[in-house]
């Protein structure tokens, strides 16, 4: 969308179009970044809206609540379908735009649909509290892979080291909304982490305690650290979602379909 | 022919009116929506007491009763020896649950209910969102869903802003 113009001589510049309400070059910049600062948002949001809808789909409670996110799946799961869209995105914006702002612009629309999404359906309709239903943020890990793609310029290192690193960094950027989570409670003389104790407090009908108890194995090669370690297993898969889904974007943003279709 | 196609809208009209007008309202729901034989087949509710049916905001409400897991469990419904929790049924958070037993025992997470045995539970819970709510007590069993027994309507008055809820945590001593 910002497209650079070259500016060749002096007369080039400031010849003025004919037939169009931009008279000078300059305006026509002024017009391109207009149209950037209305469609960059517009995008995010839509896109993230849509983000948000196949985290809904694919994710769901693990999103949703709090007693949810485990040591195991969640850090693994969630990061490799949040990235499928924005490897979409990114090949799109990266080809024809050379910007490479897909996944970061994209992680805030999510970000404020998703907010707008648990407000008005979690806290004002159902009545949870906010932090109990409060979104995973992954605008820090989408920074991280936008910025390596503007350092290597290419789709294989970023799936590379962009990819490793959105896995590896999801659930340790997530940890400052989860850690207060983890405080030991007391109900009667059972200690619970307060999401465990918020999870039987907020009573959640279609939603009984054994359906969240996910972390069933008891394969300890790693001692204690289950977390990280799925944070890394969820790196190497990242690499891939993320080759795949930029394969899939540039097959999905080549308009030759759109004309087979219409 | 279009005095035809009029008439066929009034009476279109008349009926979607006379449905309209003469549709009773639709309270109970749950427990008498569910099929006969997870109904009368699966467990058995009796003794149930919801009280106080009026409270504010803050107060506590129990819901205490019996029921027996029927020994005759349908083939087609999954096992209560499996995995069960016990459960209430309301619209939302409009409680929050302070205590639960089954026997006497804390039941704050899911177990398992044999099927021919009796038990006896009570879950005590806060009045949270004003309203008037249809609060059930309910069973949910592993892949086969929510067994609901019968209900009260509870009204809840008072603002929830005024609703308080603190916990406690270990102390080591
Ligand atoms: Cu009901």
């Amino acid at each position: 969308m910002a497209i650079q113009i070259e500016a060749g001589n002096k007369a080039d510049v400031d010849r003025t179009p004919r037939g169009n309400a931009v008279i000078s070059v300059k305006e026509q910049m002024q017009a391109w970044r207009n149209a950037d600062l209305f469609f960059f948002p517009l995008i995010s949001v839509l896109i993230g809206g849509a983000a948000v809808f196949l985290c809904a789909l694919t994710v769901g409670d693990w999103s949703y609540w709090m007693d949810w996110r485990d040591r195991r799946w969640w850090p693994l799961v969630t990061p490799l379908l949040l990235l499928a869209l924005p490897a979409v995105a990114t090949y799109a914006f990266w080809r024809y735009f050379k910007l490479p702002v897909a996944a970061t612009g994209l992680a805030l629309g999510f970000w404020l649909s998703q907010i707008v999404s648990r407000y008005v359906n979690f806290h004002v309709f159902t009545a949870f509290p906010m932090n109990w239903v409060m979104p995973e943020v992954w605008i820090g890990a989408a920074v991280v892979l936008d910025a390596v793609l503007l350092i290597t310029r290419s789709f294989a290192l970023t799936g590379l080291v962009g990819g490793m690193l959105f896995g590896l960094l999801f659930s340790a950027m997530n940890w400052p909304v989860v850690a207060p989570m983890h405080m030991p409670v007391l109900l009667g003389d059972t200690v619970m982490t307060l999401a465990d104790y918020m999870g039987f407090q907020y009573i959640r009908t279609a939603m009984p305690e054994y359906v969240r108890i996910i972390e069933a194995g008891t394969l300890r090669t790693f001692g204690t650290h289950v977390a990280p370690v799925s944070a890394f297993v969820s790196g190497f898969f990242a690499i891939l979602v993320y080759y795949v889904f930029v394969w899939i974007g540039s097959k999905g943003s080549r308009p030759s379909w759109l004309g087979k279709l219409v | 022919m279009e005095r035809e196609n009029h008439r066929l809208v009034r009476q279109v009209l008349l009926v979607v009116l006379m449905w309209a007008l003469f549709m009773p309202v639709v309270f109970a729901h749950g427990e008498i929506a569910q099929m006969a034989g997870i109904r009368m087949r699966t467990v058995h509710w009796f003794d149930t007491k919801i009280e106080p049916t009026q409270v504010k905001v803050n107060d506590i409400v129990t819901v205490r009763g019996k029921f027996m897991v029927s020994g005759h469990w349908p083939d087609y419904v999954a096992k209560p020896e499996e995995w069960v929790f016990l459960n209430i049924g309301v619209p939302g958070p409009v409680f929050v649950r302070m205590d639960a037993t089954v026997n006497g025992m804390p039941q704050y997470q899911s177990t398992a209910f044999k099927r021919g045995e009796f038990y006896e539970y009570e879950v005590k819970m806060k009045a949270r969102v004003p309203g008037e709510w249809h609060v059930h007590p309910l069973i949910n069993v592993w892949e086969a869903g929510p067994i609901s027994g019968p209900a009260r309507f509870v009204q809840i008055t008072g603002s929830k802003d005024d609703f308080v809820n603190t916990a406690t945590s270990p102390r080591l001593e």
